[in-house]
């Protein structure tokens, strides 16, 4: 079935509730309730058509950084050790079948495996700073983390910014 | 409310204030979302009374602080000279609830004062007086002994006035590492940034944490009771003017400015001594975005675990406030260009104020 489209039928659901359901609703905690739900309706629509792309670039993005936060942890320090053994062993599992259409679900998954490493792996370089704060290429390592943060905001960005542009009210 | 029916609530409040008592009403306050507010009416003899019933949601609350916490705060400023509503007692569930709660009194008023959004030179003076009163209001909570009431036994306290940047912001980092269902790191990369360019703090305080609009109650143009203590710190007073909700609103009329921040901070020094810097203030913005993170967060881990037993502002705070949280951090690191001001004033309005 291509139609409808799952979007289609979130608007329809938002302007069901709006015309059908609100008119009926006096209570103040029901209609602050519709007010959040047309927003995170909103919000579905949009991430249905970017989420899935946004999380392939993020897991791109990690898969490249993550071999060089392994190597660094693993020459500095023996409490890294076990964390680069970590991202190696996550770097090599087969999260998902690379032949069949990932589901959103899929992508986050894998995404957030990949997000946790590397979240664990910048907290141990934070911790090193005192130590190794003169050293080129923990300065570059750590510029080059803060550039992958930047860049995944922007691209979550492209969601919310779109999903909450309107300044209805948020509840 | 689920377990806890209007009929086992009647029954509960009889065995507790005597037989004399009826519950004739109950409704949930709205406008708040991190816990369950509900407001009873009872019958008592001849009169009603109020009281307000405060509990935690099925799937948890989004705020990362436990709710005894708040009781507890509550039962201790009821003994100073705050204005706040008088807590009654705690409950652990037992055989009434299938989750803790407490009981408060009910402080009639109103969370919005009549004419404040009105324009015009009226309104300029209601704005600036009611901006005085609540500055008054957090200039007692700021002088309140809260060794002596045992809050450092519920909240962190520094041991000096340099360390209470810091160990507000380690706080919250250990909140976020506990709530956390998704990685944030831009959280560890501010809390160092942070850490490296703390202010000391002019003095340490017990500090109330979300002020303003929507947080208090007033009635006939008095600041009656501060409400919303789950946030609450001990630490630099500067993280209370960083979160105001329209408190210390800029006010200009004719080419004149008749009353800023810096004005509502010169009023809260003639009123205490103390001197509060504006970078403070802007830094306390700054942290205050590291604890939006830590519980859109909570939010979000509590909707995935639970999303049948969650609220729909759940599904909002782990979205848009979680991102809006990440984005002023990026900007204060310089990393990206703010957000325009009118994105983040959305996000404080509801229904009611439309």
């Amino acid at each position: 079935m291509s139609y409808p489209t799952c979007i289609d039928m979130l608007t329809t659901i938002e302007a069901t509730l709006r015309e059908k359901v609100e008119p009926a609703v006096d209570e103040i905690a029901a209609r602050s309730a519709l007010a959040t739900i047309y927003h995170v309706l909103h919000y579905i629509r949009i991430a249905i058509g970017a989420e899935g792309q946004i999380l392939c670039d993020e897991i791109a993005a990690l898969r490249m950084i993550l071999p060089r936060l392994r190597d660094d942890l693993a020459r500095h320090g023996t409490d890294g050790r076990d964390l680069a053994l970590s991202i190696g062993g996550g770097l090599e599992a087969p999260l998902r079948d690379q032949h069949a259409y990932p589901s959103l679900p899929e992508l986050a998954g894998e995404a957030h495996l990949l997000g946790n490493l590397f979240h664990d792996a910048l907290e141990k370089l934070i911790g090193q700073e005192v130590g190794r704060v003169e050293e080129a290429d923990y300065a570059a390592l750590r510029e080059e983390c803060r550039g992958h943060i930047r860049s995944t905001l922007v691209a979550r960005s492209r969601i919310v910014d779109a999903a909450y542009a309107n300044h209805d009210p948020r509840r | 409310m689920s377990s806890f029916t209007p009929e086992v609530l009647n029954a509960y409040l009889r065995e507790r204030l005597g037989t004399g008592v009826r519950l004739i009403g109950l409704e949930r306050y709205g406008r708040g979302s991190s816990r369950e507010t509900w407001v009873a009416q009872l019958r008592e003899g001849t009169g009603t009374r109020k009281i307000v019933l405060r509990r935690d949601p099925p799937a948890g609350a989004m705020i990362p602080t436990p709710l005894r916490n708040e009781y507890l705060l509550y039962d201790g400023l009821g003994q100073t000279d705050v204005p706040i509503a008088k807590a009654m007692w705690w409950e652990d569930g037992g055989p009434w609830a299938d989750r803790p709660f407490y009981l408060r009194e009910h402080v009639e008023g109103h969370w919005r004062v009549e004419g404040l959004e009105n324009e015009g030179a009226e309104a300029d003076v209601l704005r600036i007086e009611i901006s005085k009163q609540h500055i008054a209001a957090l200039a007692r909570v700021h002088a309140v002994d809260w060794r002596a009431l045992r809050f450092d036994e519920l909240l962190p306290a520094p041991l000096g006035r340099n360390e209470a940047a810091a160990v507000n912001i380690d706080a919250i980092v250990a909140r976020y590492q506990r709530a956390r269902i998704d990685p944030v790191p831009i959280v560890l990369e501010a809390a160092a940034w942070l850490k490296a360019r703390a202010p000391v703090a002019s003095r340490i305080s017990l500090c109330k944490g979300t002020n303003g609009l929507g947080e208090e109650v007033f009635r006939d143009g008095r600041l009656v009771a501060l409400s919303d203590w789950e946030e609450a710190s001990i630490g630099d007073p500067a993280a209370d003017f960083a979160f105001m909700q329209n408190m210390a609103p800029r006010i200009v009329r004719d080419g004149h400015t008749l009353w800023s921040l810096q004005h509502a901070l010169d009023y809260y020094a003639t009123l205490t001594g103390t001197v509060i810097e504006r970078e403070s203030v802007r830094f306390y913005g700054w942290v205050r975005a590291l604890w939006m993170a830590t519980f859109s967060q909570t939010a979000a881990a509590g909707l995935h675990r639970d999303p049948q037993g969650s609220e729909i502002r759940q599904a909002w705070t782990a979205t848009e406030i979680n991102h809006l949280a990440q984005r002023i951090l990026a900007t204060a690191m310089g990393w990206l260009p703010p957000l325009p001001q009118s994105l983040f004033e959305a996000t404080h309005r509801s229904i009611e104020q439309n």
